[in-house]
């Protein structure tokens, strides 16, 4: 076996029938190494969130696989899938979906509670600079917070593979830079592969692996040597909603 | 175990932050509950008041009879006197052994002519018919034997004839069968401390008791036979015992062993087959009450559908997070059956309240002291009933909230 941790095999999906068809991925191929933080470049609408559920196990290819360890997703029944949810993923969602009649710690523990290996909630809590706001609601929470949660019910699992959608995707310059600084954190610290997808094409430059997508297939798929830390990392205004 | 509270914890949470939904989803499990409680603990509070009542007024009494529960009387086997002297003589632990000759006269005194019921008895009839005495006492053995001219009067029957009470020594003139006889009072009764008994006896303006003996030479009979005598054992240990040698000592006396023409029927057998019947009241009651449940359990199953849409989201969150199908549905089912428990519980205390109501609004009414009553068993039972209603109707609902697909759930975002 190679150390190929997770691969991406002609995959395929479209959405739609006859005139309406839409084909969002075609033909899809790349592999992520064990402990990679690899990015997912691509604008709006070229599949990534599909591809991220794919991955995830809650959507399915048309065609190709998506393997895991050697496992692929699609021989797996529901039972198993549900398990390497359970056991391998951490999800971060583009729109933070947090559970609107659960306060802060309880959303994290909605996580914990799913994980053999939970990391500690006060700890996670304490890392993510959520302490003095744990018994809030996420109504009562800024944008910024409420994916600090997010990022906290997904990390506290300490999953295999933490998966994150656009998570600066809503936020200000300045929270962006402290997220990204913890997602780097969580693949230092705890060794999670971090799959990340977005369109700011700054963010590049604090991953291993950048991977560029457009209409349906790999672009670009390029191993970044001189990769640097969150912190570092700056970007102008006007490339805040670039396109690439 | 500690997933189950955090069901409960969940459950509660969801329930509260929708509290006026949760209210009124409750309403239909509540009102079904307590008008159960509420039939059943009354049901309990009667029967409970009636057996006391009934208990004071004629506890262990029971009558021994020549003839048997179909109504075939067999004169061969009806007792005379010389019958229950007999019995006196041979037999232990016989407290009231008495025959009953009853019937009307009338009484003649200052105030005009009273119907009158008279009660011919021996001297031990009190002993099982208690009664407070306003004066005087009841009549005595000697008495009995020498066939006094003497009576004991009710309170009633005192007022109408002498307009008070305290007649004790005072004459009655009573005329029965065309013949007169003065009769001496020796004693007025009291009502019965039973009120339910009061209330059902209908009692005549004039009513006394006399000695049988004293009644049987006025009226001049001989050799009467009597159909069936009042009995009361010295202690409700002996009561069975005393009767069987009794019935066997008479059998053989007549020489009719093993005819069975000889029975009897005791006040707590009958007594039982009445709270039988308020029994089977209560229960056909509460029966067609707790059809009402099946209508809040209906609601609850809306409710759920309703929630389950709602949720939609957090489901599919929970799922995409890994969370089992099974956790989902149990998530649900938790939820439908913590919300009936709880209208379960506040039933049984409406329903608790509105018994104690009826009981307090009964005895104003008929004064007749009911107290609401509910076992635990039925406190259990409901709890149990009302979170297998839960968990019934929200089997559906639970069901479709697992089975969404997490990709559909998490859509529209
Ligand atoms: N369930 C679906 N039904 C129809 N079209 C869909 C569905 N999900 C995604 N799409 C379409 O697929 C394309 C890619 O969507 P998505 O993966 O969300 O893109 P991205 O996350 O890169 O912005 C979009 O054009 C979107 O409209
Ligand atoms: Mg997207």
């Amino acid at each position: 076996m190679n150390n190929d941790f997770l691969e991406i095999k002609d995959l395929k999906k479209s959405f739609g029938t006859g005139e309406a068809r839409q084909d969002v991925l075609r033909g899809m191929n790349f592999t992520v190494k064990k402990g990679e933080f690899c990015v997912l470049l691509g604008p709006s609408g070229s599949g990534k969130s599909t591809l991220l559920n794919i991955i995830g196990g809650i959507d399915t290819p048309d065609e190709g696989y998506v393997s895991i360890n050697g496992d692929k997703l699609e021989e797996m029944n529901e039972k198993q899938l549900t398990m390497y949810r359970r056991k391998h993923l951490g999800y971060v969602f583009q729109m933070y979906n947090l559970i609107p009649n659960l306060n802060v710690k309880e959303n994290i523990e909605v996580g914990a509670y799913l994980s053999d290996k939970p990391l500690d909630v006060e700890e996670v809590l304490t890392t993510l600079g959520l302490q003095n706001h744990k018994y809030k609601y996420p109504s009562q929470l800024s944008g910024g917070q409420q994916q600090r949660v997010s990022i906290g019910r997904a990390v506290v699992k300490n999953p295999d593979i933490l998966m994150c959608d656009e998570p600066t995707g809503a936020l200000d310059y300045k929270t962006s830079k402290e997220i990204l600084a913890l997602i780097e954190d969580c693949n230092k610290k705890f060794g999670s592969t971090v799959i990340m997808v977005t369109h700011n094409e700054a963010i590049k430059y604090i991953a291993d692996h950048v991977i560029k997508l457009r209409d349906g297939v790999v672009r670009h798929n390029d191993i970044n040597e001189k990769k640097i830390s969150a912190f570092e990392l700056e970007w102008y205004p006007w490339m805040w909603h670039s396109k690439m | 175990m500690g997933q189950i509270i955090e069901y409960i914890k969940i459950s509660l949470k969801s329930i509260l932050s929708n509290r006026m939904r949760s209210i009124l989803t409750m309403l239909g499990i509540i009102i079904g509950i307590s008008s159960v409680i509420m039939i059943v603990s009354v049901g309990n509070g009667v029967r409970n008041s009636v057996s006391g009542q009934l208990d004071s007024a004629f506890g262990g009494q029971t009558y021994i009879m020549a003839g048997d529960m179909t109504g075939s009387i067999y004169p061969e086997a009806a007792f005379t006197e010389d019958d229950m002297n007999a019995v006196r003589d041979k037999i232990d632990h016989v407290k009231t052994l008495s025959m009953e000759e009853s019937g009307y006269g009338t009484s003649i005194s200052p105030k005009g002519e009273k119907v009158t019921y008279y009660t011919a008895v021996t001297p031990q009839y009190i002993l099982a018919n208690p009664r407070p005495f306003l004066c005087g006492r009841y009549f005595t053995q000697e008495e009995y034997d020498a066939g006094s001219k003497v009576c004991v009067i009710s309170e009633n029957g005192a007022k109408n004839l002498f307009g008070h009470t305290d007649v004790c020594g005072q004459t009655v003139s009573f005329e029965y069968g065309g013949k007169l006889i003065d009769l001496t009072v020796v004693g007025v009764k009291g009502k019965s401390e039973s009120e339910l008994f009061e209330m059902m006896y209908l009692e005549d303006e004039v009513e006394f008791d006399l000695p049988y003996t004293t009644f049987k030479s006025f009226a001049g009979f001989e050799d009467e036979k009597f159909e069936q005598m009042l009995f009361m054992a010295d202690s409700s240990e002996e009561a069975e015992g005393t009767i069987r040698k009794i019935i066997n000592f008479l059998e053989a006396r007549k020489q009719i062993r093993g005819e069975k023409k000889i029975t009897y029927i005791s006040f707590t057998s009958y007594l039982d087959q009445i709270m039988q019947v308020i029994n089977y009241i209560t229960i056909f009651i509460a029966f067609v009450a707790a059809i009402s449940l099946v209508v809040g359990g209906v609601g609850v199953m809306n409710i759920m559908l309703v929630s389950v849409t709602e949720r939609t989201k957090e489901i599919g969150i929970r799922k995409s997070l890994g969370a089992k199908t099974s956790s989902i549905m149990i998530q649900f089912l938790a939820e439908a059956a913590v919300l009936t428990i709880l209208g379960g519980l506040f039933g049984i205390l409406f329903g608790y309240l509105g018994g104690e109501l009826i009981c307090f609004i009964m005895s104003k009414l008929i004064k007749i002291n009911v107290v609401a009553t509910i076992g635990p068993g039925i406190v259990a039972g409901v709890v149990f009933f009302s979170a297998a209603i839960g968990i019934f109707f929200g089997i559906y609902p639970a069901r479709r909230a697992a089975k969404l697909s997490p990709i559909e759930a998490l859509r529209d975002f």
